[in-house]
């Protein structure tokens, strides 16, 4: 298995100046266009609902539809991308924003909010999850230095 | 601008679990056999990448900074911390920082691979 690894190694390093900015796995939206647009993207993160419906398009201000919108049906909208004077938002799978469908006009949609305020997205405060991942870290350290002996060269 | 939480929360989950699976192949695939440096090696990623994953989304969304210079500093962050404990506390690990560096570009690129393939 050792070979194996000795010829995959050189293709990696080769591939190291993209990833270099990248080297830990960040999960997000795998859309074509998002991926060349990210930066001018703005992140929103909230649920819409189509009133009267939407049409799903490639990508912003293509006549390239890829799916539809029912009414009322609820959507989970990633990002935000501005195009000739229109906003055009990515939709993606709420629970797993690697699935995406397609940019929908801003303008044909609803936040969920207005409709029922009760369905409102939960903007839970980061706080529990900065917690949770501090703890994490923090109980990590710990089992290592309690486990784990130092070498004496490495000191 | 408020984030959702949610998408924060199975983010971190998808991406450490992800991160743990190719990081331990890749411990394997180096030939190294050695338990305690492979459980080294999952507490080690279980340290570095929820902070990276997280500061990542605290920093970019909630900030607004560059999502590029972000990613670049905290994945050096990442592999200098992590080649901090390998080297500190690896039993087997001759060049850390080289196993660190090589072990962090490939769960980059087999995690990119599966994305695509996604």
């Amino acid at each position: 298995m050792k070979k194996y690894f000795w010829v995959l190694l050189p293709v990696f390093l080769l591939l190291m100046p993209t990833m270099i900015a990248h080297a830990d796995v960040i999960i997000e939206p795998t859309d074509e266009f998002y991926l060349f647009n990210a930066g001018e993207c703005e992140y929103l993160g909230k649920s819409f609902y189509a009133d009267g419906g939407a049409s799903v398009k490639k990508e912003p201000g293509s006549d390239d539809e890829v799916a539809v919108v029912e009414s009322n049906a609820e959507v989970y909208v990633y990002c935000t991308y501005g195009y000739e004077g229109e906003t055009w938002g990515l939709m993606v799978e709420k629970e797993d924003v690697l699935q995406s469908y397609g940019w929908v006009l801003m303008d044909e949609l609803l936040p969920v909010t207005i409709a029922n305020p009760s369905t409102g997205e939960p903007h839970i405060a980061p706080l529990p999850v900065i917690l949770l991942v501090t703890f994490l870290a923090l109980g990590t350290v710990i089992l290592i230095r309690l486990f784990w002996k130092p070498k004496k060269s490495g000191t | 601008m408020a984030v959702n939480m949610n998408g924060v929360s199975a983010a971190l989950a998808i991406s450490l679990a992800l991160t743990l699976a190719l990081e331990t192949a890749f411990f394997l695939l180096t030939g190294k056999r050695n338990k305690k440096d492979l459980l080294l090696t999952i507490l080690v990623n279980t340290l570095t990448n929820p902070v990276v994953v997280l500061t990542y989304w605290l920093s970019v969304f909630y900030m607004g900074w560059s999502r590029v210079i972000v990613k670049g500093v905290l994945e050096l962050w990442a592999v200098l911390t992590e080649a901090r404990y390998y080297k500190k506390y690896g039993q087997e690990f001759r060049r850390p920082f080289f196993f660190s560096i090589t072990a962090n570009a490939f769960s980059f690129g087999t995690g990119a691979f599966l994305q695509k393939l996604i």
